[in-house]
This record gives structure tokens, sequence and C-alpha cells, in this order.
């Protein structure tokens, strides 16, 4: 290992000029290049924020907000509430089923706590279009519930898993080991302390992080395209056989349109979901201590 | 739990638009999902398919549900192939496809309805001349998208275009990436007037041979909305769009017909055409309009389909179904003037109709 | 993440009650949610299964042409099928997934190429360059950037990124690469392959960024403080202390950030143009991947009445599948070097 820039420590007086105005040169170089990279980052997401809102400015009217989808025209009311909807049975759908998975591998997983994290994170890295494809022909077509909410939530619920099953179980492992322990010692029975101490103590990072997942569920387009498919309608509470519309789909297909009040809804769409997500996950952000070292304690931040 | 969902639906739409709109939200409310789950005998008709055939529903719809409050009907304008996909699957009611279903994809039951007549342009945007109508013919076209020829000044589009001053630019080919019946249309207009240059046969998603320069787009709109921003490019878009070309300054050619005439697709060349092809039309009505003979007749012309199931799932929706597409196709009903024009389709022969309503009355 | 407290919680279980029979409360919630813990397992296998199933008839028929023709075609849809080894095919229909492989493979990794360096650098500028108080909250803003729904950098790469790199940035390219084979060439249509790579670029960054951040946040506080007390500029605590402790985190974020593009869908599908049969002449040419093509032809693939096409499109899947879950893997592997490398190190924890 390498302590230093060569020559740093040794240098003769002759040299030490030279080398210190290298230094300085390095540094400075370095700086710029991280505020240059820093601009490229904030200048990309300024522009892209600046561009929906420019582009969905035709699209301003608080009528958006209450009116269906007529055509290429109208507003988004089907598709927020549909997105929405969409979100909600989503999250119904993994919830549980995250949760039960996070406790399970934090109170009684011991090794195979590592396998199912491996088959969770395998998971989350699969493309999402491959939900896609297997939901249409499994569940709007196999099991036959046609293009609906149902056929729709289940694919993404696939898809969100991992990420519920992972914040979830970080907000677990939050969970100060000795009210475990404490817990124990009482003679309370696992699930006892699982109802009463572990949930309730990680509930707001449990609820961060099904909130978190809801918002990636909400900002999915390719799974959603052949199983959910589109409506200018409001969603109805029929779970299958009925299209639902949700944001994504107006911002794919409204922005090919050629008709103005088409790309403008598009936008709009865009800078609903940009709105949606976005703050979902800067809050989530926010939110989370995300958790360093191990057990309970955390390494303090520099 | 279905009380439960529902409450949560209304309540979610309720502070969002009280959220939204303030004084609007009473207004809004009204709308919301509840209505529709409350009343027993209400029918929702799932359309999908055709960007062709959809401006036309987008103006069908709002018309029919003023008279029906009962029924809703929901279309989506996805390309032919998904709308003949999804009606075989029963994902949908209604296929909305402006090809008729091969021989291989029919199946007993399914029916291949026509609701009006259509038409394709070939559109390009050539900047100067734009506003003059090119004489292109299927050889030429087949030239162009098998990349045989690959510049506009190309002697065969000289040939055709005396006194036009062409520019030496590469064209850009410009198909279908989504399963599209203009596709088809286009296609099997290449293989019938070309059939020695075009040999990748016709389909709604046909075998496009290799072209390094090509380039595709999604849907009718996705056409106008790729020409309208890479010039010397050249694509196929339905008739409907034919005032969206307008508007945006893009050309469209005239079209060799069989009788090696140019023609533009206006309504009496159109008219022509479907006057000569309609005799032909078997109780199916599966029949290619293509390459109709007479001088005026405009080469690619064709029938917009509906594709049916026969067997419905519910008596209820079988009979919304039927009533809907006999509105539909009669003159008084959907195929009146005042919605077909501003789509530039022509109505339904009255022999047509009567065929139509054959197969609309198999629908149980 | 080596999963931590699992390994506490039994301990501490096992301190306080060794040999105890634990009640049937707890043995049925223990069997209930560890059957329910399967799930993760259960999608993975399902997925892989049907995916297998669906495209099994593919690699009997097509075999390694899959991976190496260039011809994808439906065959003639208007004739009849014909029978090819025991499957009915479309006349004339072929599926060659070479045009896509090279799509998805070109796309992602000029779009890994460029965006690297960037994301390091917004990392190492969120860590060491920026005045304390702002860099939690600007990284928390290029982590936010990486939830952007990907659709919307479709529609922004479709609306204002392609006009601009094809009429602005391509010529200027054309001139200064003129002499480099592949990156010039004539410009033609809007959507291209490095319209496609610039979208896919500016996807990727703060992804990688986020997670390089992670690595270099968990390079021991004391090391660097004590770097910085000899007299070390930030640069050369970063040149010299934190980057030899980063090298598999970056690794990890690279890896992640790959594993994005393979898989990215919308954003790909409305700027590459999506070609069919041909191989990219140049980077202005039009280009497909793997995921955009299974999104764009599954409409087209359900009008085959042999059903082989949304077959092929399953074959795509697998393949896609296939890569991604060793991607993910080698992240994972990078990861655990890097856990072993510096002492406080969960560079994976962020995904």
């Amino acid at each position: 290992m390498e302590f230093g820039p060569r020559g740093m420590f040794s240098s003769g007086v002759l040299g030490g000029a030279r080398i210190e105005a290298r230094r300085r040169l390095a540094r400075v170089l370095f700086q710029v290049g991280g505020g240059l990279a820093l601009m490229l980052a904030l200048g990309t997401l300024g522009l892209l924020v600046f561009n929906l809102v420019k582009g969905a400015w035709p699209a301003f009217r608080w009528s958006v907000l209450t009116t269906t989808t007529q055509g290429t025209g109208g507003g988004l009311a089907n598709a927020l509430l549909g997105t929405l909807w969409l979100g909600l049975l989503t999250t119904a759908i993994a919830t549980p089923v995250g949760v039960a998975t996070a406790t399970w591998m934090t109170v009684w997983g011991r090794r195979h706590a590592q396998g199912i994290l491996l088959a969770s994170d395998i998971l989350a890295g699969v493309p999402s279009i491959v939900f896609g494809y297997v939901g249409y022909l499994a569940f709007v077509l196999a099991v036959g519930w046609g293009f609906s909410a149902l056929a729709a939530a289940f694919t993404l619920g696939m898809l969100v898993l991992p990420y519920v099953v992972r914040n979830v179980a970080q907000a677990l492992q939050q969970v100060p080991y000795q009210l475990w322990e404490s817990a124990m010692a009482l003679g309370f029975t696992r699930i006892r302390a699982i109802w009463h101490i572990l949930w309730p103590q990680a509930g707001p990072g449990i609820l961060t992080g099904v909130v978190l997942a809801s918002g990636i569920a909400m900002g999915e387009t390719a799974p959603l395209l052949y199983t959910a498919e589109w409506s200018q309608n409001l969603p109805s509470l029929a779970l299958t056989h009925h299209a639902v519309g949700y944001l994504t789909y107006v911002v794919w297909a409204f922005i090919q349109e050629p008709y103005p009040s088409a790309v403008a809804l598009a936008y709009m769409a865009g800078l609903l979901l940009m709105l949606m997500v976005g703050s979902l996950a800067l809050w989530g952000r926010l939110r989370v201590t995300v958790p360093r070292g191990r057990g309970g304690f955390s390494l303090p931040r520099r | 739990m279905q009380h439960r969902l529902k409450s949560i639906v209304t309540a979610a739409a309720a502070t969002l638009l009280v959220a939204g709109c303030g004084s609007t939200a009473a207004k809004g409310t009204a709308a919301s999902p509840s209505q529709a789950a409350g009343t027993g005998s209400s029918v929702t008709i799932l359309e999908t398919g055709s960007t062709l055939l959809y401006p036309l529903f987008q103006q069908w719809v709002p018309a029919y549900e003023a008279a029906h409050p009962n029924v809703h009907i929901t279309p989506a304008g996805t390309g032919s192939g998904t709308g003949i996909a999804q009606a075989l699957a029963g994902a949908v009611q209604i296929g909305a496809s402006d090809a008729y279903m091969s021989d291989a994809q029919m199946k007993p039951g399914i029916l291949n309805i026509p609701l009006a007549i259509s038409a394709q342009v070939v559109a390009y945007n050539l900047p100067g001349l734009n506003q003059t109508h090119l004489n292109l013919s299927g050889p030429v076209l087949a030239g162009i998208y098998t990349g045989k020829i690959g510049y506009w000044d190309n002697p065969q589009i000289r040939a055709a275009n005396p006194g036009v001053s062409l520019p030496h630019q590469p064209i850009i080919p410009v198909r279908r990436n989504d399963s599209s019946g203009d596709s088809f249309l286009f296609t099997q207009y290449l293989s019938k007037s070309a059939p020695s240059v075009w040999t990748a046969g016709y389909a709604t998603s046909p075998s496009w041979p290799a072209v390094p320069n090509e380039a595709s787009a999604t849907g009718n709109g996705g056409m106008v909305e790729f020409l309208k921003a890479n010039p010397y490019s050249i694509a196929y878009v339905g008739i409907s769009y034919l005032n969206q070309l307008e508007s945006d300054h893009l050309g469209y050619a005239a079209l060799q017909n069989p009788a090696s005439q140019y023609v533009l697709p206006t309504q009496d060349n159109i008219e022509a055409a479907a006057k000569a092809m309609v005799p032909t039309t078997p109780p199916d009505e599966r029949i290619s309009l293509i390459d109709a003979p007479g001088a005026s007749a405009y080469p690619i012309i064709n029938y917009e389909y509906a594709i049916v199931k026969a067997d419905q799932p519910s008596a209820n929706m079988a009979s919304a179904l039927k009533a809907f597409l006999t509105w539909a196709i009669s003159p008084q009903g959907g195929n009146q003037a005042k919605f077909l024009d501003s789509v530039h389709f022509l109505p339904l022969p009255s022999s047509v109709v009567t065929l139509s309503q054959h197969q609309i009355d198999e629908i149980h | 993440m080596r999963f931590i407290n699992a390994d506490i919680y039994q301990a501490g279980r096992e301190a306080t009650r060794v040999g105890e029979r634990q009640p049937w409360s707890d043995r049925l919630a223990s069997w209930a949610m560890g059957v329910i813990a399967l799930t993760p397992a259960l999608v993975l296998l399902g997925l892989l299964g049907y995916l297998l199933w669906s495209s099994w008839p593919i690699w009997q028929w097509m075999g390694w042409r899959f991976f190496t023709d260039t011809r994808w075609a439906l065959g003639n849809l208007y004739g009849h099928p014909v029978a090819i080894g025991g499957w009915q095919v479309m006349p004339g229909a072929a599926y060659g997934a070479l045009v896509f492989i090279v799509g998805t493979a070109l796309t992602s990794l000029l779009s890994l190429l460029f965006a690297t360096p960037v994301a390091i650098m917004v990392a190492a500028a969120t860590t060491f360059v920026l005045p304390r108080r702002w860099r939690g909250l600007l990284a928390a803003v290029v982590e936010t950037m990486a939830g952007i729904p990907s659709v919307i950098f479709g529609l922004w790469g479709f609306t204002t990124v392609a006009p601009v790199v094809t009429h602005a940035v391509a010529p200027w390219l054309n001139r200064v690469l003129a002499p480099l084979p592949f990156f010039s060439g004539p410009v033609e249509s809007q959507t291209n392959l490095l319209v496609a790579v610039v979208v896919l670029t500016l996807m990727i960054m703060p992804i990688i960024a986020a997670t390089s951040r992670l690595a270099m946040e968990n390079v021991n506080a004391a090391w660097v403080e004590g770097a910085m007390a000899l007299g070390f500029t930030e640069w050369e605590v970063f040149r010299h202390v934190v980057w030899p402790k980063i090298h598999s985190g970056i690794l990890g974020a690279m890896i992640l950030g790959l594993g994005r593009a393979l898989g990215e869908t919308m954003a790909v599908l409305m700027v590459s143009g999506n070609a069919l049969n041909v191989l990219p002449q140049n980077w202005f040419s039009p280009v497909s991947t793997m995921a955009a093509t299974i999104a764009g032809q599954l409409d087209s693939a359900l009008t085959d009445p042999s059903g082989m096409a949304v077959r092929a499109l399953g074959a795509l899947g697998l393949v896609l599948f296939g890569i991604t879950v060793l991607t993910n893997l080698g992240a994972r592997a990078a990861a655990r070097m890097a856990l072993s490398a510096g002492p406080h190190s969960s560079a994976e924890w962020g995904y």
C-alpha cells in the first residue's frame, strides 16, 4: 500500500514548489471534474423537469385532474386514479408476502435467510418486460382474467416483491436487539414478540419501504402494456376483465401522436408521474437512514 | 371486501378531486367509479386495435354513450394485429382491424365485420416539395422498401415525375413497428403491383427485407410524427390522418393503379375503386379491395373490420354488442357523413350493410 | 448484505432458551411464514420455468442459429403453416436474434462506458468535494434521479435529446470522428444507436453514482480523517486512501448499472429506431434491444396463428433473464469482495 503521493515527504527544497503546484493542480482538477459531473447530473434533472413543465403547459388546467381522457384529448383523471389503484392493489398483494418473508428471515431464517435474499435480489434484477411477457401469458390468457387490474397487480406484485422484502428486512434490522431479548426473557412467544414489539417498532420503516415499492410499481410501463392495457374510463371496482388506464401509458402512447392535445397530455402525465414517484422516492430517501455497519449501531456519518 | 375496496377508491377519488379542484369537486365525484359499479345492467365493451379506425371510434363512442347511458365503450389504438389477437383471445369484445384475418388465423365463430371503407395514403417529408403530389408506383415503393432505390433522385422516381427537381438525399423508408393493418394494406399493394420486386408477402407484421437505413414508428400517429421530425422520410399512413398530414404540411403521393394512372386519394377516386370491388364481397366479407380496376380507381382501399367472437360470455354483452355494431354500420347511425367525413372514410354500400348485418345477427 | 441480525436473533434465542421447544403458535407462525418466504424463489423459478417452456420449440427448431442469424421474420401469416421438426411454423418464418443481441450489447456497454466516469465523479463530489452541508441533499437528489420512471426518460429522449443529438451533436461528431469507421457515417433518422446510448447513459449514471457513493462512504472514516490530518488534499485522499478500497464497490455499481441498461425497455423502445433484420452500420444507425423487441413485437407475435412468434419472444426473454441473473450474481460477487476489502462496507445495500 502506498501512502501519499510519491516523494511527498522526501522532496527537497528545490522540488518542493513544483510538487506543491502539481498537487494544487490535481486538487483543482479533481474539484472542477467533480463539479462538472455534478452539474451534468443536476443539469439533466433540471432540463428534464423544465422540459416536462414546458410541454405540459398547454394542459395546465384543473379539469385535467377531474375529467377522463377522450380520444387524444380531455383529462387524466382515469389514468391518475388508475395508477393509484394499481399501486394500491400491487401493494396490497406484495406487502403481506414481503413482510412475512422479511419477518421469517429475521426471526427464524438463519442460514436460509441468505438464500431467500439471494433469490429476492436476483428477482429485483429481472427486466420488467419479462414480467410483462409472463404476466400476459399467465394471468391475462392462461388464468383468463383478461386485461384487468388483477392481472396487472399480480404482475407488478412479483416485480416489487424483492424491493418490499429488502426494505422491510432493513427496517426490522433497525429494531434494537435488546428489545427482542427482553421480550424473550419475559417469556413472550415469538409471534407475540413479533406482533407487539418487532412490527410496531419497525412500523415506520416498514411503511417507508412499502411506499417506496409502490412508487416503483406506479412508475412501470412495460409490465402493464399487455396486462392492464388502457382505458378511458375511470377504474371500476371490477378486478377482472376491465382494462385500466394509467399515467405511464399516456406518456408512452400520446407522445407519439401528431395532435398537440395528445402531446400536452403526455407531458402532463409525465409531470404528474414525476411529482408522485419522485416525491415518494425523495421522501423515502430522506426518511431512511441507511444502516451501516453491524447489528444495532451505525457508523457516524462523516 | 368489495364494499371496502369501493369505499377506498371512492375516498381516494374524492380526496384527490377535492385537493385538486376545489369547487368543481362535486361535479367530478359524480362520475366516480362507484356509479359504474352500482348499476347492475351496465355493460363495458372493450375495443382495441387499428389506429386507423381509432379516430372514428373516438367520435362514435361519445355519441353512442350519450344515447345509451348504460353502455360503456373503451376504445384503444394499439394496431390491427393487437385487435385481431385480443379479440381471438377474448381479452376484448371488438378487435378493430384494417386487415381481414388469414385462413390460418380464422377459427369457427369468428366474424370479420366491415364497418366502413377506408384508404391509405403514402406520405413523405420532402422539404420544398410537400405541396407537390409526387407520382409513385408499386414497383418504385417496393424498390424503396427493399433498399434497391436509395435516393430521392433515383431515375425511376424522376421518370414518373417529369419537371420535379428531386433532391439527392437518401430516402428513409418508415415501417410500422407494431403489428398494423396499414402494413398489411401497403405490403398487399406492393405484392400485387410489383410481384417481382416485393417477394416478402403481406401481413400485419410482414417479413421486412433488411434495409440499413430503414426506420420504424408506432401507430399511424407515430408515422406522422416521424415524418414531421425526419426530412426525406417516406411512410404509409391511414387516410383518417389525412387532415393531420395536411396541417403538418407533409406531402402525399398519387399512386399508380392497375390502369397505369396516377391517382390521388380523393373521395371520388376512392368511391370509384369501391364501386368496382364491392360486388365481389363474399358472405364472410374477408376480401382484399386493393388494385381495383378503372382509370380513376385509387389502388389502396379496404374495409375497416370489427373482429368479433360470435359466442359472447353473456346475453347482456351479446345484445349490447349487436346493438352497437348495428348502429355503427347504419347510415342513420355510425355511417353518417358527420362521423365519416372528418376521417375521409366512405360509408358501406347497402349491399355490404346487408352482409354485415347478417354477420352481426350471428352474435349470441 | 450479509444477513446479520438473523444470526444475532438466533444466537440470542439459543443462549436464552437452549433445548426448549417452541410453543405451537410459534411453530405454526414459523411454518406459515417460512412457506411464504419461499415466494421470491418460487417466482424466480416460475419465471424461468415459464420462459423455458414457452421457448422450448424455438431451441429445438432454431438451435444455435437463434444466436447467429440476423433474420427475424414471422413468415407469411396469410399462408398455411408448414411442419418443421415436428412443430407448425408459418412459411418463411425465421427467428435469429443476433440483431437484438448486438443492439443490447452495444447500447448497454457504450452507455456503461460513458456513464461510469461521470458517475464516479458525481459520487466523489458528493462525498469529498462539496461543502459538507450540501453533500447529503445532493446525494439524495442524485439517488432520486435513479428512481425516475424510464418512460419519462423515453419521453425526454424522444422529444428533446433525439433532435439535439441528431441535428446538433451528430454533424459535429461526424467531423471530429470522421476517420473512425463505426463512429461516423450518414445521419438519417432521429431514432438511432447514439440517441439510445445518450439516454441510457443519463439513466444509469445516477444508479452507478448512488452505489459508488455508498462504497466511498464505507471506507473507514478514521483513515480518511487521518490522511486529511496528514495534509492530503481531497484528490490525494480519494486517489490514495479511498480508491484502492473501492475497486470492487465500483465494479459492483457498474454491474448494477449494466443490469439496468440491459433490461431497459421503454426508453430504448422510444428512441432506438427498433431495427429489424439489419445490424447497425455505424452509431447513427437504428438498433434494437432484446427487451425493447419483446415489448414492441409482442403484439405482432400474437397474430401468428402457429404461436411460434410468441415463443421466439419467450426465447429472447430467457436469454435476457439469463444475462441479467448472471449480471446480478456478478454484482454480488463484486460486492462480497468489497465487503472483505473494508471493515465497514456494505456497498450492495443500495440497489
